[in-house]
């Protein structure tokens, strides 16, 4: 099946259903551009791939929220997104302004998209660090965030007794608390989050 | 410079509902006043909350896999395998083309250079009756280029008189005419063990052509060189082609 790539319907149904097949030819039809235009503008092929995912996971809740409304094709408002996505996260990185796309995307609704980024960027973040956990720690921490009690995780791990899973889920847990900490990565979005001064909201000096 | 506490023990303790009552109303007092608590707790809880959103982190790894995937056939997109994997082949299959017909090329050039199929013997009736005697009636066939015939005949000579250096010698001849090489040594062979000099030069002129032919060089120098120092009619032939091999 050839996907017509400005059908927004099966777009939106792709992304509701997690298609990988019609998800995976719009990411292919629809990264490259993006990645260029990060490169072009002092970004990483890593910070492409990053702002595109997330631009991506922003989609996906729009449509889970029914909050999708395009005026252009799905491909302009996606590379819009990250364009701009892209262009606020140079001046929370290098402290470079670089004037915002608002011919397809708002400026208040850029804000917006902005602040939700930098959320689902600490979800990718700690979701890393979750990844990277050994795989006995995966587990016990998926099974307390389940509400599975302590006896029960005894039981399903072949642990003598429950003592040895509590002291597992505070030694993971820790691990895992320590690992995000020690990401520049977190600091520097604690940082902003912490400091509206940063923000480049009103009149912000051109670093061009 | 600022020590930071150590809460984590505290708030993983809190989330996992170990406090007792008393400890939990004063650690949710705590948090309304310290700062830094209130910090500590909400990077616990935020985590928690990541984790826990399945289908947002489900579909990162989906992404993930699908990006990984993209580098990886841009990288080496399979066409280009395919293309690699091709030439590779066709090169290996030129290459050894080349080196067998190089190999092959330079003996059966000399072959063809130098064979020319013995004369027939000609005027046959002195062997006898050609109806009558099988080996007249062979060279008879051979005079006719039927060497397919004339070989059956001198093999059933052979096989009566295995000493008829003559049929010996037409059928070793027949049978490079069939191009029949390896066929062909045992007959001449046979005539050089018998020494008869009525066929002795021949036997090894052919022979040695035989050898290199089939690329027996070794063999084929050793008889060369036999006849380069004895053979009147074949000595100059065989230092030539001595020549030729020894600058190959």
């Amino acid at each position: 099946m050839k996907v017509n790539t400005y059908d927004t319907d099966i777009i939106l149904k792709a992304f509701r259903e997690s298609d990988r097949f019609v998800i995976q030819r719009l990411y292919k039809e629809n990264y490259y551009p993006v990645e260029k235009m990060v490169i072009d503008n002092s970004g990483s092929k890593d910070e492409a791939r990053e702002i595109f995912q997330e631009a991506l996971v922003i989609v996906l809740h729009k449509i889970r929220n029914n909050d999708l409304h395009l005026d252009c094709s799905f491909q302009t408002y996606l590379f819009a997104i990250c364009k701009n996505l892209w262009f606020k996260e140079l001046w929370r990185k290098r402290k470079m302004w670089m004037d915002i796309d608002t011919e397809n995307l708002a400026s208040h609704e850029t804000d917006d998209l902005y602040e939700q980024y930098i959320q689902n960027l600490k979800c990718r973040l700690f979701y890393k660090h979750f990844k990277e956990l050994s795989e006995i720690c995966q587990k016990v921490i998926r099974f307390y965030l389940d509400k599975m009690n302590a006896r029960k995780i005894a039981v399903m791990m072949n642990y003598q007794d429950e003592s040895i899973v509590r002291r597992k889920k505070y030694n993971c847990k820790m691990a895992l608390i320590r690992n995000i900490r020690n990401d520049p990565e977190y600091k520097d979005i604690e940082a902003y989050e912490n400091k509206d001064e940063l923000r480049p909201v009103d009149h912000p000096v051109s670093q061009w | 410079m600022k020590t930071r506490m150590n809460y984590d023990p505290l708030i993983i303790r809190y989330l996992n509902g170990d406090l007792s009552a008393p400890q939990r109303e004063d650690f949710e007092a705590r948090l309304k006043t310290d700062t830094e608590l209130n910090e500590e707790y909400r990077l616990h809880t935020s985590v928690d909350e990541a984790l826990q959103m399945d289908d947002d982190n489900r579909f990162r790894d989906m992404l993930d896999g699908i990006h990984e995937e993209l580098v990886r056939k841009r990288q080496f997109p399979r066409w280009v395998w395919y293309t690699a994997a091709l030439v590779l082949v066709c090169l290996a299959i030129a290459l050894s083309l080349i080196i067998t017909r190089e190999r092959l090329s330079g003996t059966d050039k000399l072959f063809a250079t130098y064979y020319k199929a013995y004369d027939s013997p000609g005027d046959v009736r002195s062997v006898g009756d050609t109806k009558n005697s099988p080996l007249a009636f062979g060279l008879e066939l051979y005079g006719e280029n039927d060497y397919e015939g004339a070989l059956t005949q001198l093999e059933q000579v052979i096989r009566v008189e295995p000493d008829n250096n003559e049929a010996q010698f037409y059928a070793g001849v027949s049978s490079l005419q069939l191009d029949r090489f390896q066929q062909a040594i045992p007959f001449f062979k046979v005539v050089i063990d018998h020494q008869d000099i009525l066929f002795l030069d021949q036997a090894r002129w052919y022979l040695a052509l035989t050898y290199v032919k089939t690329g027996n060089m070794a063999q084929a120098r050793q008889l060369l060189s036999d006849l380069e120092l004895s053979s009147r009619f074949y000595g100059n032939k065989a230092g030539m082609i001595l020549k030729k091999i020894s600058n190959e």
